[in-house]
């Protein structure tokens, strides 16, 4: 089920009136209605899959019993090392299979040597990448004693298949989450009301701005060949701004949700394209995976400790890996690469430590400076999307080359019988209520928030894409 | 939770207001502003009378000169060819135009594999959503079963269909905005010359075509005489004697399918003419059935 679909709209207030109207006395009943409705949000999509969440729940609820009872530590490593071989195991399956099968023979063929391996018809079941690092969150934090593994399966099963986040995110840990099924829920109106502003808000970048943008972005990289450098330029501009829109509307809505039912989840963006260095980026980018990855790996290498060489190594084995997890496919490890290359002059200058705060706090306007620096970081993540969005490395190497050998400047009337002035008017606005909100996580407030709601919902009606409705991006990884 | 439902329902509120003004909006631009489709013109005109008539797909409206006709025999001259247009949407413009007391002498209607197609073309159909309060448009997407409830939901029909009829072309129609090509003469060339996308015919053909065998119904017993045509195609086109089976379903129909099987600077592509290709097959049309 897509958040933005009739289905989605009709399931949601159902949902939430049954949950608050019949359940609302009984903690275990809300959790186990909870249940049934993500897995039917889930299983709309495919049903048949919904046994493989069941099956990770199942794996890692057990492990998880197992490691509370037992203080073996050979006992404890193998239980650890069923749950990683498990979740792991899925993932390489469904993700990684038909990737590992082709680059073994393709590596081969430029040997000479022609295999005859065929690789498999698999579809990749959505959320998996979410929901399989969600349940080894859980079990390491088990394994490493930083939580009390739950004897509540219930609240294990909805913890791993909670609909709102459960197949784009934000990964939660279970130290977050988990409590939450075990405490009772008291239906608090601001946060009711901020969920539904969220919801508004990360629908509008998702129809108005990500889907907008698709249409641009699908009419130049697909037809790369013929387009000019300026025409390029801004398809890597409106790739940076359709992911953004795209995920980080997700996460809102995901949020959003989650507060309508009592819940909190992790804030998953925090302006990313307003940061001053690609290390602040990685702050405020899909914020959780990245800290996933530097408490479950990047840490466990020992993290920015060590030698020089063991750093840079670090750095690049995260980086390599954060790519990987997004998909089969060398450009999502190039953009990795690309990234790992970004961060490692901050990281060698002792700068990556930099700009933890907002970009100019308390003034309107950034200095000059500043202005240079978040340009020049959306520059290098730009450069970068053009990887991840490219169809294969070839096609990626030729979009760039073409950007700087073509050099002709002028805007293209598009095949999509739109003009570029058009998409350029909307996100300039984008930017500006996003600029003018940096401190708060929508920009519904204030005196003119009725003002603001109205000219959204306006926004969302006229500009919105419905006809060329777009699945989100992260539904493939 | 008083606070919360407040909120909720003063955002529906907003949203129902905001979606029935866009829709008044919307049909008000579409029905009075500047016609920018070929349905949106014939749903404007009325009590016209056309000497001579095309109706078809792309094959009519790129290769049918009206302007030539008329600088020929002196008769006036329409051409309805929608690009992708099926013979379903053909047969609602038929009707659109008889209700407007649209009247022609001769119309030709083009058929070539578009014979095995029904019901009408999603295109057609988001074009003729601005105007589901007109009787014909009601009743013929009655007919193909469409979407009808989406009328009762103020401006959702125009969200759904945003590619066709959204703000663009309601701004556009609203602000008087003309079309780069004239709609009103309804000829659209195509440049240059090519014979890609070769394709082929189907090898079987159905039974009867629900529309055509409308078409002759609505044309018997009138004034309007309507024939069938067959615009050329390259010889490269699989299955081509399928239109030896439409010829033997339609007796009359004037198979023009390999007029230029040696004439390759003739194609934009082999299913289309370039604009001397046009010109000459509008003057064989002329030659063959309007002197």
């Amino acid at each position: 089920m897509l958040f933005n679909s009739i289905s989605f709209l009709i399931f949601l207030p159902v949902v939430f009136i049954v949950y608050w109207g019949l359940f609302k006395k009984s903690l275990k009943l809300q959790n186990i209605f909870l249940l049934i409705a993500s897995y039917l949000f889930y299983g709309w999509w495919d049903y048949r899959f919904l046994a493989l969440i069941a099956a990770s729940t199942l794996v890692d609820f057990f492990v998880g019993r197992f490691l509370q009872k037992t203080g073996n530590e050979i006992h404890r490593k193998i239980l650890l090392s069923l749950s990683l071989a498990f979740n792991l195991g899925l993932l390489g399956f469904f993700k990684y299979y038909n990737f590992f099968i082709e680059s073994w023979i393709d590596s081969w063929a430029n040997l000479g040597v022609e295999l005859q391996v065929s690789s498999l018809n698999i579809i990749l079941p959505v959320g998996i990448s979410f929901y399989t690092f969600q349940t080894l969150s859980y079990t390491i934090d088990v394994y490493r004693r930083k939580i009390e593994p739950t004897s509540d399966i219930i609240n294990f099963s909805v913890f791993v298949a909670f609909f709102p986040q459960l197949v784009a995110g934000p990964i939660e840990r279970a130290k977050h989450l988990l409590p939450q099924f075990s405490k009772k829920r008291i239906f608090i109106e601001e946060r009711g009301i901020s969920g539904i502003h969220l919801i508004l808000w990360g629908l509008f970048k998702k129809i108005v701005i990500a889907d907008s943008c698709a249409i641009y972005v699908n009419a130049i990289f697909d037809d790369y060949e013929n387009m000019n450098s300026a025409t390029l330029l801004l398809g890597a501009v409106y790739f940076a701004f359709q992911i953004y829109g795209d995920f980080s509307g997700y996460s809102d809505i995901a949020i959003g949700t989650g507060r309508l039912f009592g819940f909190d989840l992790m804030r998953n963006f925090n302006f990313p394209y307003f940061s001053r260095n690609i290390a602040e980026f990685w702050r405020r980018w899909h914020i959780s995976l990245s800290t996933w990855f530097r408490d479950y790996l990047y840490i466990p290498l020992g993290g920015s400790r060590g030698s020089k060489w063991q750093q840079v190594r670090n750095v690049f084995i995260i980086f390599l890996v954060s790519g990987f997890w997004h998909g089969a496919n060398w450009t999502f490890v190039i953009w990795g690469g690309l990234h790992a290359l970004f961060f490692l002059p901050l990281l060698l200058g002792h700068q990556n430590r930099k700009h933890l705060n907002q970009v100019a706090e308390n003034k309107i306007l950034p200095s000059f400076r500043e202005l240079l620096q978040m340009l020049f970081t959306f520059g290098l993540t730009s450069f970068a999307w053009i990887f991840f969005r490219a169809d294969s490395l070839f096609d990626a190497i030729n979009f760039i080359k073409r950007i700087f050998t073509d050099l002709s400047f002028e805007l293209q009337y598009l095949s999509i019988e739109r003009y570029n002035i058009e998409l350029l008017l909307i996100i300039g606005i984008f930017v500006l209520l996003e600029w003018f909100h940096r401190h708060l996580e929508h920009p519904f407030s204030g005196t003119f928030k009725w003002v603001k709601i109205i000219a959204i919902i306006l926004m969302l009606l006229t500009l919105g894409v419905y006809s060329d409705q777009q699945e989100f991006i992260y539904f493939q990884f | 939770m008083r606070n919360f439902f407040k909120n909720l329902i003063a955002i529906s509120v907003i949203t129902l207001i905001l979606m029935f003004f866009l829709d008044n909006f919307y049909s008000y631009a579409f029905k009075n502003g500047q016609p920018r489709s070929k349905i949106q013109n014939i749903l404007q005109l009325k009590n016209k009378h056309y000497d001579v008539a095309f109706f078809g797909s792309s094959r009519t409206e790129n290769n049918i000169d009206c302007k030539l006709i008329t600088k020929l025999t002196g008769m006036s001259c329409a051409n309805f060819g929608i690009s992708g247009g099926s013979p379903g949407d053909m047969l609602i413009l038929m009707k659109l135009a008889e209700n407007r007391k649209i009247s022609f002498n001769q119309v030709f209607m083009q058929v070539d594999y578009n014979y095995n197609s029904s019901g009408i073309t999603k295109y057609f159909k988001a074009n003729l959503i601005p105007f589901m309060d007109d009787p014909i448009v009601k009743d013929q997407l009655l007919l193909y079963k469409e979407e009808f409830f989406y009328r009762w939901i103020p401006f959702y029909r125009f969200m759904v269909f945003d590619k066709v009829v959204g703000i663009r072309e309601a701004t556009a129609s609203f602000l008087k905005l003309r079309q780069n090509t004239n709609i009103a003469i309804g000829f659209s060339p195509k440049q240059g010359i090519g014979k890609a996308t070769a394709g082929s015919f189907a090898e079987t053909i159905k039974d009867k075509s629900q529309e055509l065998t409308q078409m002759q119904k609505l044309y018997k017993n009138t004034n309007t005489t309507l024939e069938f045509f067959t615009s050329p195609y390259c010889k490269e086109v699989k299955n081509r004697d399928f239109m030896d089976k439409v010829q033997l379903k339609l007796p009359g129909l004037h198979n023009y399918v390999d007029l230029f099987d040696d004439k390759d600077e003739y194609f934009f592509n082999c299913g289309h003419l370039n604009e001397a290709g046009a010109g000459v097959f509008t003057k064989t049309l002329v030659k063959d059935l309007l002197q």
